[in-house]
């Protein structure tokens, strides 16, 4: 009799178990996705200036960011304040035009609607610490090679990423971002943004076509491969007139760059690292036409690698 | 080992020496060949001077010695360059030609001395180490370096190739007409490795064929950073990773 006991009262047991990790794994991811649209959203609209450090292959730069909204328009400025100085403006992008990125860690995105991006285990912990503030801590695991994986820390007040490091799929850390300061003021933000400068790279701006026309992928060119999770992000036309395919998974993204006259690349195959971003080099021949194929992304090599190899012409073209 | 290798090699180490990665043993082995083989003093002094001249600091604040012989092709070399060179801030090129340096004293220059007086941006390294292999599930990440300290380790060291301070980061200015040789704002620095040297221009690449390399990884670098920023929800991330500098 006892022994019937025991054999029903484990499974019991067992179930119930089952059960409550169910419910806590589902109201955890809930959370993180929780976290991470606030967090698309304070990239966005949130008003800020801060100080962070930017650590990669033992090197280590810092940086002063801020970033401010007037009437729904972002003015960013990131300044380098070790070494050479450089800086980056940017300006112009409407808050409430979102991006394929936006749209994916908002779950927005129309493959996976109401969807954190798929292809990551999350893992959610709270009373970690970083610049001075309370922070949340997001570990954002890639389920297989072909992407790295996160740690994020989001300011608990604002959602702000403080620190995110990059993770390759063999468990190193190959970028560490963190900040050292956060100051959410408006009025210092505003200061900053406006600061005399005097080097600025001003970044492109898309975000006037902030419509579908964006992200209409051209006729003629395919990735008939990309990581599962991948989405098609943008079209563009470089500076030298070449053809410019973006994809993003939320977290990482993919540049294709199609030269049509291939001898003009200097580099006819080959391999470039820049922390977590790789680039692939190659060339290929269709209706005995040289194009050059470049695929460069916050990915392993091999998977930047396998994308060039995939990109198709169709015949269409 | 046949030359062609051997010479590969030598500037390998030339190139580490500059970017102050190489061990005592290449230093020697520089300086040695150097004083035997002029083509190696040019190619020095030419690494050196387009250093020089991406930067406003002047290397003769470092107090640093060269080999007499060395200081003196340098210097020579010099007004040769500073003539051909259109480089609009002479100063930096009188500075390149007053550099002295001594053997004895350059392999314990320290990395901070390089590092301040060429501080440049690392953007891309080309290299052909050992790619991303399979998984590992549930090891803690351990923060490591993508450049082996170690500068010996030749076979694993990431090629850096160097963007000039923010203006050539621009696109106008990274869209110059390529094969430009040291102009302002522009220089190449170390020899780009490709993966397949059977299929590029690794095995002596010229100096124009490396800048045409090191300003196209920068323009494609440059182009993603801008597509990354919008979609990789990591704010200007994207920029940092192209703006930073490895100053090791």
């Amino acid at each position: 009799m006892k022994r019937i006991q025991l054999a029903i009262i484990v499974p019991l047991s067992f179930l119930m178990l089952s059960a409550s990790s169910a419910v806590f794994a589902d109201e955890s991811r809930q959370l993180v996705a929780q976290w991470f649209e606030k967090m698309s959203a304070a990239l966005r609209e949130q008003n800020y200036s801060g100080l962070f450090t930017y650590e990669i292959g033992g090197g280590l730069d810092t940086y002063e960011v801020a970033h401010f909204v007037e009437e729904g328009i972002e003015h960013e400025r990131l300044h380098k304040l070790n070494g050479a100085p450089r800086e980056v403006l940017r300006k112009g992008q409407r808050t409430r035009c979102l991006s394929r990125g936006d749209q994916m860690l908002r779950r927005l995105s129309i493959n996976f609607e109401n969807q954190l991006p798929p292809h990551y285990f999350f893992s959610i912990s709270e009373n970690h610490r970083v610049a001075g503030r309370e922070a949340i801590h997001i570990e954002v695991k890639s389920q297989d090679a072909s992407r790295y994986s996160y740690i994020f820390a989001l300011d608990k007040e604002s959602a702000l990423p403080v620190q995110m490091l990059v993770i390759t799929p063999e468990s190193k850390v190959i970028e560490r971002i963190q900040f050292a300061k956060l100051d959410l003021s408006t009025q210092a933000a505003k200061e900053l943004v406006n600061a005399e400068y005097r080097d600025h790279h001003t970044a492109r701006d898309d975000r006037g076509k902030c419509d579908s026309e964006l992200h209409l992928q051209p006729a003629g060119w395919q990735a008939t491969w990309l990581p599962s999770g991948f989405e098609y992000g943008g079209y563009r036309i470089t500076s030298r007139g070449d053809r410019m395919l973006a994809f993003t998974d939320g977290f990482a993204s993919i540049s294709v760059f199609i030269v049509h006259d291939g001898e003009r690349v200097p580099i006819k195959k080959g391999r470039a690292q820049l922390g977590a971003t790789n680039a692939a080099l190659s060339q290929r021949v269709w209706d005995n036409q040289l194009y050059s194929i470049s695929v460069v992304g916050e990915v392993p090599y091999a998977t930047a690698q396998q994308v060039a190899e995939r990109i198709e012409k169709s015949v269409a073209q | 080992m046949s030359d062609g290798v051997k010479q590969t090699s030598l500037y390998e180490s030339l190139s580490a020496l500059i970017d102050n990665e190489a061990s005592e043993l290449e230093v020697h082995r520089v300086l040695a060949e150097s004083e035997k083989d002029e083509a190696i003093r040019t190619r020095w002094h030419r690494y050196q001077l387009a250093r020089t001249a991406l930067h406003g600091e002047k290397l003769s604040n470092l107090d640093i010695d060269i080999a007499d012989s060395v200081r003196n092709a340098i210097a020579g070399e010099a007004l040769i360059d500073q003539a051909e060179t259109d480089v609009s801030r002479p100063g930096e090129v009188e500075v390149a030609s007053s550099s002295r340096l001594t053997s004895s004293r350059f392999a314990n220059l320290g990395r901070f001395a390089i590092a301040a007086g060429v501080a440049c941006v690392a953007l891309v390294g080309v290299q052909q180490f050992g790619g991303d292999s399979g998984f590992v599930p549930g090891t803690a990440p351990a923060l490591v370096s993508e450049a082996p300290s170690n500068a010996s380790d030749a076979s694993a060291k990431p090629a850096r190739v160097i963007d000039s301070p923010f203006p050539a980061v621009n696109l106008q200015a990274v869209s110059q007409p390529i094969g430009s040789s040291l102009g302002q704002g522009t220089a190449y620095q170390s020899p780009v490795r490709l993966a397949d040297p059977s299929l590029s221009l690794a095995a002596q690449p010229s100096i124009d064929d490396e800048e045409r390399i090191r300003l196209y990884l920068q323009e494609l670098m440059m182009q993603h950073a801008e597509h990354s920023a919008q979609n990789s929800n990591s704010g200007l991330m994207p920029f940092v990773r192209v703006s930073t500098e490895f100053e090791r």
